[in-house]
């Protein structure tokens, strides 16, 4: 349970304050609602680089780091498809120090073009180092346009290509900034042994004058439903072969979202899982396998990926995983294996409750999603779900005619 | 109401107490001991078993890693698949970790279900019996594993350069393609006799500790005969030797760096100092090394340096993956940073944010149970006076920029360069 008081400001900025007096450390947790999502399609990777931009100075402030640096601090950020998170932790007598850093680059960048040209170059290297010069580090720039034909999960948060990193103008920075990076669209989280009308004074002092801006009202495209099994083979200079599934599934809202977890933590969570104890322990056809679904906000992938043991056929390794989901649509889960997954998701929320930068980015994210107490009530969800359902959405859903299949074949240059 | 100035920084307070405890000691009844940080309000525990059984203990690579990692495989009782079976079913993790000096394998868990897992663990380190099919069917995977890793720059770097940092002693010891033709179930079972015995066991707790805790590790492990410790582990003598590799790979993008020496060890009096240099230099996000090759250059996505203790040597290394187009260069870049360290003094204020920056992050580090344990673990192993963060306070605080500077001058020479990528450096 992470208990919360939230407090909005008149610009429509919203604050969630959770106390816990055990941490000598504070966190302040910013969420904006803007994603990769949120990008025109010949420009993507944008809302990545923008990211990048946060850091290189605010209309005030020349540096971001080297203040919050002095006072004992530190941060970093992440964008996904959905949304783009930045957090800083600090001790707790310097709280003041992280809100006048983090309300001035709400406020305004300093947009100078050295610092665009840099972090231009940084997020080239970045795109290099995990994405193209990795083995398999592509995948998901194939997957996602196999996926998806319509919806702006198409693209991968790094970006398409290259290319529209290297074309990125100042101009667009400008207009994106001030398109996401307002009040309203951003979630002001705060964890740590604080006193809430104390935080809510210095909010009110920091992030109160900054002008509400004009509500994002995000439409986009939806992706259509899926009628046909897709089906796409690379060569790469990989030295084993794999092979990745994707089937549509539900959006983070929908009441089978918890079902959809749970079934692929029986697939695959802990070595008891069936698809490593059938793939790699009984039928040796796979060296690493596993199982998830991507927790987008709109409607989702479920995927099963894995490296294929040397000779043994694609089509098999194939055949194999759809055997074992065909057995789940078929063969209703046993009350003991559907308890362990269970058991395993309350442990792992007792274990996230340790950390407070996890606990104030989880309402941070959830209040995005329509209400931070959603956070507190996702342990009943996971309960309520029963074994029909598996069975249920195994059958909707993880069916050939609603999957995409990639096989990434080695072709070893050397 | 008075009006807003953005451009001066609110007050703020220095760091000077972190609330560092030292744990709880207490031994079972045949000596074991155990350090137990009874901190925290989640209902949860972490049990964690540290042997002597790192790499550094093997007598031919891989033994100390598949061994450690076959714990989880097969015991007299239960095959693997019972194994985990019954660790998942309660929600508990049980990880196996091996470094060069330390096998370890620890238990998380909620408190209600400890005594159901606690005996799973217990069998595991008493039990073992490391089965033959589970043992080729991890050969075969680790040997993938390992060929997928030898096609990126940074893996084909570092092997390389523990190869030359720590040339002539164990920790030199590396896997080649053929080592995993030469181990077999027996190393392992010898290894497991040897080093997973509990006499060479140090048992460390955290988490919101349940009072019947103490009596169910007496109860499991406290009641076992302990055979008296042999210790015949010589590390050997360095016989290192500055040079500079480039280790081709064709069409690499990005060339990977890995700079550095042998260095001074945690227990030296220079140690802090060293590191309040290290940390200027490398060490932050905000250090000499990213702000010019980062955030001026944009030659990468990261470069940092970091001092390394290992308990028997300590490395000082500089690591970074640069567009290839770009290596040398980079590489030049690195050589001025240092230049600059050894001819100008660090400004006051560059130091005082350096050091706010490290108090800060011990304050950061030592946030909780779990934390406080990792942070005693080095004061426990490296034997290391109890009062050492206080020390460690002290001696930051206390660094001048003149002490950094004669420090880089007598620091930085004999540096090993290794760089693996398409580009050769010079």
């Amino acid at each position: 349970m992470i208990d919360f008081k939230k407090y909005t400001l008149e610009n429509g900025l919203r604050v969630l304050i959770h106390k816990d007096a055990s941490t000598p450390i504070v966190t302040i947790n910013t969420v904006f609602d803007v994603g990769a999502k949120d990008e025109d399609e010949s420009r993507t990777g944008f809302a990545h680089l923008f990211e990048h931009l946060m850091f290189g100075g605010s209309v005030n402030i020349p540096e971001f780091d080297a203040p919050l640096q002095n006072v004992g601090g530190q941060n970093n950020a992440f964008t996904s498809n959905d949304i783009t998170n930045y957090y800083i932790t600090l001790p707790k007598q310097n709280i003041e120090t992280g809100l006048w850093l983090e309300s001035d680059r709400m406020l305004s960048l300093a947009f100078t073009p050295e610092s665009l040209e840099v972090q231009r170059s940084v997020v080239i290297e970045e795109f290099k180092q995990r994405y193209l010069n990795q083995p398999y580090g592509d995948v998901w720039l194939i997957l996602r346009p196999l996926a998806y034909t319509t919806h702006p999960y198409k693209w991968a948060t790094i970006g398409k290509e290259l290319r529209h990193i290297e074309d990125a103008k100042m101009e667009d920075v400008r207009a994106f900034f001030f398109k996401h990076y307002t009040p309203q669209n951003a979630i002001i989280s705060i964890a740590g042994d604080v006193d809430s009308d104390e935080v809510i004074a210095l909010i009110e002092k920091w992030y109160g004058d900054i002008p509400a801006g004009n509500k994002y009202n995000r439409k986009l495209p939806k992706e259509p439903k899926q009628t046909e099994a897709r089906f796409l083979e690379v060569k790469r200079n990989v030295p084993q072969n794999a092979l990745y599934k994707a089937w549509h599934i539900c959006d983070r809202m929908h009441p089978d979202y918890y079902a959809y977890d749970l079934l692929s933590d029986i697939l695959s969570r802990g070595s008891s899982s069936r698809l490593y104890q059938t793939l790699v322990k009984e039928k040796d056809l796979f060296t690493e396998i596993g199982a998830y679904q991507m927790g987008s906000m709109d409607n989702g992938l479920f995927i099963v990926s894995g490296k294929v043991k040397k000779g043994i056929e694609m089509d098999e390794a194939n055949k194999a995983i759809e055997q074992c989901l065909s057995e789940l649509a078929s063969e209703l889960v046993d009350e003991k294996e559907l308890t362990k997954v269970k058991n395993k998701v309350e442990s792992t929320d007792t274990f996230g409750h340790i950390n407070g930068l996890n606990k104030a980015m989880r309402i941070g994210y959830f209040e995005l999603l329509g209400d931070a107490n959603l956070a507190n009530d996702e342990m009943k969800h996971y309960e309520n779900v029963s074994a029909k359902d598996l069975q249920r959405i195994t059958k909707e859903s993880l069916i050939p005619s609603n999957c995409s299949t990639l096989y990434y074949i080695s072709e070893k240059k050397d | 109401m008075e009006v807003l100035n953005r451009n001066i920084a609110p007050n703020f307070k220095e760091i000077t107490d972190i609330g560092f405890q030292l744990p709880e000691q207490k031994k079972l009844s045949n000596g074991i001991p155990i350090f137990a940080y009874n901190l925290g309000s989640q209902e949860l525990v972490k049990i964690e078993f540290v042997f002597e059984a790192g790499t550094k203990h093997q007598e031919k690579p891989l033994v100390a890693s598949f061994t450690n990692s076959m714990l989880k495989e097969g015991t007299n009782t239960k095959n693997s698949l019972q194994i985990a079976n019954a660790i998942d079913y309660y929600g508990a993790f049980l990880e196996t970790e091996i470094n060069a000096d330390f096998g370890t394998i620890s238990l998380y868990t909620l408190n209600k279900h400890l005594d159901k897992v606690l005996p799973i663990l217990k069998e595991i380190l008493c039990d073992s019996i490391f089965p033959e099919k589970e043992f080729k069917q991890k050969l075969s995977i680790k040997k993938q594993k390992f060929i997928i890793n030898q096609e990126k720059v940074e893996t084909l770097a570092s092997v390389e350069f523990s190869k030359l940092i720590y040339e002539g002693t164990r920790y030199a010891q590396h896997t080649e393609l053929f080592s995993f033709d030469t181990i077999s179930v027996d190393d392992c079972i010898q290894f497991y006799k040897k080093h997973y015995n509990l006499n060479n066991a140090t048992v460390f707790v955290a988490g919101k500790i349940e009072a019947n805790l103490h009596s169910q590790l007496e109860n499991l492990f406290g009641k076992e005969d302990l055979s008296p410790k042999t210790d015949d582990f010589a590390i050997g003598n360095s016989t290192y030797n500055p040079s500079t590799h480039s280790i081709e790979k064709k069409d690499a993008i990005q060339t990977s760096f890995r700079i550095g020496k042998p260095t001074l060890g945690i227990s030296h009096p220079d140690y802090t100092k060293l590191k309040v240099l290290n940390t200027i230099f490398g060490g932050y996000f905000g250090s000499r090394l990213m702000t010019n090759i980062r955030e001026e250059k944009g030659y990468t996505y990261g470069i940092g340096s970091a001092l390394i203790s290992r308990m028997d040597a300590s490395t000082f290394i500089i690591y970074t993956e640069v567009g290839s187009d770009v290596t040398q260069l980079a590489l030049d870049e690195i050589r001025k940073e240092i230049k600059t360290l050894q001819q100008v003094p660090v400004s006051a204020e560059e130091l005082k944010k350096v050091k706010n920056y490290m108090l800060g992050s011990l304050l950061q580090n030592t946030d909780g149970a779990f934390d406080m344990l990792e942070r005693f673990k080095t004061i426990h192993f490296h034997n290391l006076p109890k009062n050492h963060y206080e020390q460690y306070m002290k001696e930051i605080n206390d660094t001048t920029s003149d002490d950094i500077l004669k420090l880089a001058q007598t620091f930085f020479h004999d540096l090993t360069i290794v760089a693996a990528g398409s580009k050769k450096v010079n």
